[in-house]
């Protein structure tokens, strides 16, 4: 067997909270081969940004993680401070959600991309300065500007910028989490161009955090679908949206522009997702579901291998066929109220 | 407010351990100050005498006098007691007066903004360069040393925190739609600044009330600690100058830790009750 | 920048001319016959008159204020009554003391109320950020006179750890400067009332030390500093604790403010030869052109401390543009 670069086994996390702790993560496998870039999609709050939280060991003290995140043959949930330490950056680095508040307001943009490299390796100022030079330059932003402060850049400059930091180190695999949201279309366009040439240089692993299947489609060979905190379906991204097996991916693939330009009318699904601390027996996405039966509020869904490595956790994966044709109808998605019914 | 507001205040209260002591305290001191009259065992200016007739030259605490006497044979217990009143109405005065002065400027100014805002904040300015306690000796060395001199003293220098605050609180309220509605809707001026920004300015100007008593109890007892304070007044900061004055620290600490650790706990309590004040008005200020 | 701090300077001249007018007519316009508010009885004649020449308190208000302002903008301020010595050269005596032990317990304070704030902070919802906010607190409530007399009860009478006041021992220290301020003995002296000073000071900046610490705590770059893998030490200091300084800076100038204060007070208590202790003296001789130069001073030092606070935020921030005053 090929010896994978991340293997996350049965990952769960919890936080606490006032109503009692809450199950942000459960049960999620992931595993990420070296070179390779990854999707991890779902809507906000599903627990995307808690699974980078958990690898880099960023969680709030009150969070408990249970299971196992195997990073380079060790258990990264294991390893002591010091060792995680020598990790972050060095070995995985990450592209903050917000870009806009990621860098320190008091200290020149160079002088932190320096301070990253000069924690991790032994080297002089002005090599390392020479070096946040050149990532600048592999980013396409004028040298120049490492002597400015993170006010005096433009979001899409301060997203580069972080880019550039993530880069410093070569590190094995680069997080990017939401690393385009919140900036507009252009920009968009113009850093998802840059991630991914810069990754196909560099040959680094990538996970892609969004909630925006396009970016995945566009950047990712491997994608993972989450739903309240649970995997609902991964695989490939060809096989994955071209053959959604889960409700949730169909509604998904809805709710975004087709990748290949092809117009449809953007339906999104209606409903919220469930609440954390108490979730609903048997199948989390049930309520939202047009297709659930009383199996899917009864029993949790097992992993089903519908094809080789692509896996979707629904009851009713041999209607696949069905549902994706009536998944494509706007009615599907407004016409039912079961799910309050159900309540 | 209503009962659930009530219920929500009472569960605040009960979770706030220092708020509730602070409370506590402020009760505690309140009750005494009343009650004064009956719960002084001499008269604070009487001087006493030992049974073969010598002055009670700052006796020990005993069974008689609790807190001991003073060199003139005072008792102090009697004088701490009398002083919680002095204490209490120069605090709850100041604190009055400061919250409404301090209040009304800044309504006037955050609200007219342009040169009103622009005159009425460089005099804030100017009070700030004041300093404090000189000012205030100076005033009632001048006016003469009685309590009301030392309030209004206070009082002409405190209102500037509560004003500064209260202006760019005033500031964002008035960027708010109900505000604009009002304009709109065509209420005066008046009516806008009383009616409608004026009750969501209570809770900070309740908070700045209660710092503003702890700091008017504090100064009244260093004016008269500097020897100023009212004569005829037994007053805490008045009971620590005589005991200065006699050099009491080295011979009778009983003299000296009561009168202080009232002040302490008093001013304390101001904070504790501001702090908790802040929490259960503005829960968009507490985390 | 430049243009930034000139504005402020002339701020805060127009705030020193109001004060100036404002002190006039403190003395004037209240109840009571002014000459015998600006006038020792126990003068002789013949310099109750040259006294009241002086000042022009023979002639109506405007020329009284006329006269007033022009020595005050060539820096005379008269003559005591007590010593009969020139002010200027009265104070220019007490100031120095002032300084050392203001300045030593102000940067005392704010040293302990950074390091403090930071830590409790740091460590929220211990024991030890309980224990410090009630201490600070704590001292904060004291009146400042009181932790002096006890604090001189308890470490200098009683444990002898300390003199009982004053600047130096008798005989010694007032030979020059470097012999005054610059000796062990000078030391032995300064550290009871900068101690006592600071614990009465420290709270607020403390506080504030805290609560915006807590504030930068959540921010997204000390998150992304800690993925960067720096040491927890380095993520405090270096990053959190340099933020969390700015609201700190402009805490400054109120402290200033209550110093000021506080400084008469503690030295009225440990018996410190300064500018403090010259006013309520003065005060209490009705030595008036003293009590209005120092007085004057003080607002001076208020007005100046919140300038360089002010200069400083500016510096520490660099999104601060001064572009608006």
């Amino acid at each position: 067997m090929m010896n994978s670069l991340l293997d996350i086994k049965n990952l769960s996390t919890n936080y606490q909270s006032l109503a009692g702790p809450v199950r942000a993560v459960e049960d999620v496998n992931i595993t990420l081969n070296p070179g390779e870039s990854l999707g991890l999609v779902g809507e906000s709050g599903c627990g995307k940004t808690t699974i980078i939280k958990s690898i880099m060991r960023l969680l709030p003290k009150d969070a408990t993680s249970t299971g196992e995140i195997i990073f380079d043959d060790k258990n990264l949930l294991e390893i002591s401070n010091s060792d995680m330490r020598k990790i972050r950056w060095d070995r995985i680095s990450i592209v903050t959600q917000s870009a806009m508040n990621s860098l320190d307001p008091v200290y020149k943009v160079g002088d932190q991309i320096v301070e990253a490299i000069r924690t991790h390796e032994s080297v002089s100022k002005q090599e390392a300065w020479k070096r946040a030079e050149e990532l600048f330059e592999i980013v396409g932003v004028d040298k120049d500007r490492l002597h400015e402060y993170p006010h005096q850049y433009s979001g899409g400059m301060r997203q580069r910028a972080i880019i550039a930091m993530a880069l410093a180190l070569n590190p094995d695999l680069i997080v990017a989490d939401e690393p385009t949201t919140a900036l507009d279309v252009v920009v968009q366009a113009q850093i998802l161009k840059r991630i991914r040439e810069i990754q196909k240089r560099t040959k680094s692993s990538m996970i892609m955090v969004t909630h925006d299947i396009s970016v995945v489609a566009e950047t990712c060979q491997k994608v993972v679908v989450m739903y309240a905190g649970k995997v609902v379906e991964s695989g490939s991204v060809k096989e994955v949206f071209e053959e959604p097996h889960h409700p949730y991916t169909m509604g998904l693939k809805n709710a975004f522009s087709d990748i290949k330009g092809e117009k449809f009318e953007l339906i999104s699904i209606p409903g919220y997702p469930p609440d954390l601390v108490n979730p609903p027996k048997g199948c989390r996405f049930a309520e939202r579901c047009p297709f659930a039966t009383d199996i899917c509020y009864e029993t949790t869904p097992d992993n089903t291998e519908v094809n080789n490595g692509h896996i979707a956790a629904c009851h009713h994966v041999d209607k696949v066929n069905e549902m994706r044709e009536e998944a494509k109808k706007r009615e599907t998605w407004s016409n039912f109220d079961k799910g309050v019914a159900h309540k | 407010m209503s009962f659930v507001k009530w219920k929500r205040v009472f569960r605040l209260l009960l979770k706030d351990k220092l708020g509730l002591i602070g409370f506590a305290l402020m009760a505690f001191f309140i009750v005494v100050a009343i009650f004064a009259p009956f719960i002084i065992t001499h008269d604070p200016q009487a001087q006493h005498y030992s049974d073969n007739g010598d002055l009670l030259n700052m006796a020990k605490p005993s069974s008689e006098h609790y807190f001991g006497t003073t060199n003139m044979g005072r008792d102090i217990f009697s004088q701490v007691v009398a002083g919680t009143r002095v204490a209490l109405v120069v605090g709850l005065t100041c604190a009055v007066m400061v919250t409404i002065i301090g209040t009304v400027i800044a309504l006037v100014a955050g609200y007219f903004g342009k040169w009103v805002d622009d005159l009425l904040m460089r005099i804030t300015d100017i009070v700030y360069g004041i300093p404090f306690l000189p000012f205030a000796m100076i005033m009632v060395a001048v006016l003469g040393p009685s309590i009301w001199n030392i309030i209004i003293a206070i009082v002409l220098i405190s209102w500037r925190t509560t004003t500064r605050v209260i202006r760019s609180e005033v500031l964002s309220i008035k960027q708010r739609t109900f505000i604009q509605a009002a304009k709109l809707n065509g209420a005066g001026s008046f009516r806008i600044i009383f009616r409608h920004i004026a009750p969501n300015i209570i809770p900070l100007s309740l908070v700045f009330g209660s710092l503003a008593m702890g700091w008017a109890i504090i100064t009244e007892a260093s004016i008269s600690f500097l020897g100023y304070g009212d004569p005829l007044l037994v007053s805490w900061g008045k009971i620590l100058f005589d005991a200065y004055i006699a050099h009491a620290i080295t011979e009778a600490w009983w003299w000296v830790i009561p009168p202080g650790l009232s002040i302490t706990l008093l001013v304390m309590s101001g904070f504790f009750v501001s702090r908790s004040l802040e929490e259960i008005l503005n829960p968009r200020l507490s985390r | 920048m430049v243009s930034f701090i000139f504005k402020r300077l002339i701020q805060t001249i127009i705030t020193l001319y109001i004060l100036i007018t404002l002190l006039f007519f403190m003395f004037r316009i209240l109840p009571g016959d002014p000459t015998t508010m600006f006038v020792d009885a126990a003068l002789p004649l013949e310099a109750r008159e040259a006294v009241l020449e002086q000042f022009g308190l023979d002639k109506p208000l405007h020329e009284q204020y006329w006269l007033y302002m022009k020595n005050f903008v060539q820096g005379d301020f008269g003559i005591s009554f007590n010593s009969r010595e020139p002010v200027v050269d009265l104070i220019g005596h007490y100031l120095m003391p002032t300084i050392f032990l203001m300045g030593s317990t102000i940067l005392l304070a704010l040293v302990i109320a950074i390091i403090l704030g930071a830590v409790t902070a740091w460590y929220r919802g211990s024991k030890f950020e309980a224990i410090a906010v009630s201490v600070a607190l704590f001292f904060r409530s004291a009146p400042i006179f009181w932790i002096g007399m006890v604090a001189l009860a308890f470490l200098s009478h009683q444990l002898n750890l300390f003199p009982i006041g004053g600047m130096h021992e008798p005989g010694q220290g007032s030979n020059g400067f470097f012999e005054t301020y610059f000796t062990l003995e000078f030391l032995h002296h300064l550290i009871l009332p900068s101690i006592v000073g600071a614990a009465y000071y420290v709270a607020s900046p403390m506080l504030v030390m805290r609560s915006s610490m807590i504030e930068i705590m959540d921010e997204d770059f000390i998150e992304l500093n800690r993925a960067k893998g720096l040491s927890e030490k380095a993520i405090l200091f270096k990053h959190a604790v340099r933020n969390a300084l700015l609201p700190v800076v402009t805490e400054i100038a109120l402290i200033v403010g209550f110093a000021i204060g506080g400084q008469v007070l503690l030295e009225v208590v440990f018996n410190w030869p300064g500018i403090g202790r010259l006013i309520v003296d003065s005060i209490s001789r009705n030595d008036y052109p003293v009590a209005q130069a120092t007085f004057f001073l003080m607002g001076v030092i208020v007005i100046f401390l919140n300038l360089i606070a002010d200069i400083l935020y500016g510096y520490l921030d660099p999104r601060v543009t001064y572009k608006k005053g």
